[in-house]
């Protein structure tokens, strides 16, 4: 996991590899404190992450919504095909907003 | 092609079966679209199995056992565990935009496994163990990512 500032108001967090049941066990701690540690919008960059099961979506979910509490969002860019069939599956796109490409989010998020 | 997987009542054991599930899917030249699915309902159901299964016993102190074999145009999975009884059909696994609040716990990945597979057949046998099966639905899922 990379943590990137893309300016004062945001944050780009770099998830790759495997979002499993394991992976997640291991990195939402630290995911967590992160976003909930500061006041800015989130951009999650899933470009390399190659796989993504119900617990990262948790995940997402549980830290989107402390965002919204303080008017800040979360948002997911990059997803692969197989990705965002599961995103679409669970329709996450009605709580969360999720772009094409990590450049398009940045857009969506003036960074 | 059918892989045999014994895992433990742990995280540990867990991970290590994805890795070989992941290496046999490559081995078999499965497409990477189609092994995601594969994998996602593996993930969620032995998941479930390691993480409520056996509420009360230590870690790592348990097996239970699982197959994958593919069966053009889709694949099958079966697990087998003595923990405790779990019918995952009786879940409703709802899609967030039909859910007020925090979805169900379990119920994301349940609403997952059953859009991909195309039955789920469950039975608690007379010596105490769930023996789940899912046809996993392969074909709508392109080739080529």
């Amino acid at each position: 996991m990379e943590l990137i500032e893309l300016s004062d108001s945001v944050q780009q967090i770099v998830l790759e590899g495997r979002l499993d049941t394991v992976a997640v066990g291991a990195l939402e701690t630290r995911f967590t404190a992160i976003v909930s540690g500061g006041s800015k919008d989130v951009l999650v960059d899933l470009t390399n992450a190659a796989f993504c099961g119900s617990l990262a979506i948790r995940m997402f979910l549980s830290n989107a919504r402390v965002l919204q509490r303080r008017g800040r969002r979360l948002v997911l860019a990059g997803a692969q095909p197989q990705v965002q069939e599961v995103f679409e599956t669970v329709a996450l796109g009605a709580i969360i907003p999720i772009f094409a490409s990590v450049q398009d989010g940045r857009a969506e998020l003036g960074a | 092609m059918r892989l045999t997987l014994t895992l433990r009542n742990s995280m540990g054991a867990l991970g290590e079966a994805q890795a070989r599930l992941a290496e046999w899917l490559e081995t078999a030249a499965v497409p990477s679209r189609q092994g995601h699915r594969i994998e996602l309902v593996f993930e969620e159901l032995a998941a479930n199995i390691v993480m409520h299964g056996y509420p009360d016993v230590p870690e790592d102190s348990r097996e239970f056992r699982a197959e994958i074999e593919l069966a053009p145009p889709g694949a099958r999975l079966a697990l087998e565990d003595d923990g405790v009884a779990f019918d995952p059909r009786e879940v409703e696994g709802k899609r967030l935009d039909e859910v007020e609040g925090e979805p169900q716990i379990g119920g994301l990945g349940l609403l997952l496994v059953r859009r991909f597979a195309s039955t789920i057949a469950y039975r608690r046998t007379p010596a105490g163990r769930n023996h789940l099966e899912v046809a996993i639905r392969l074909e709508d899922a392109p080739a080529a990512s």
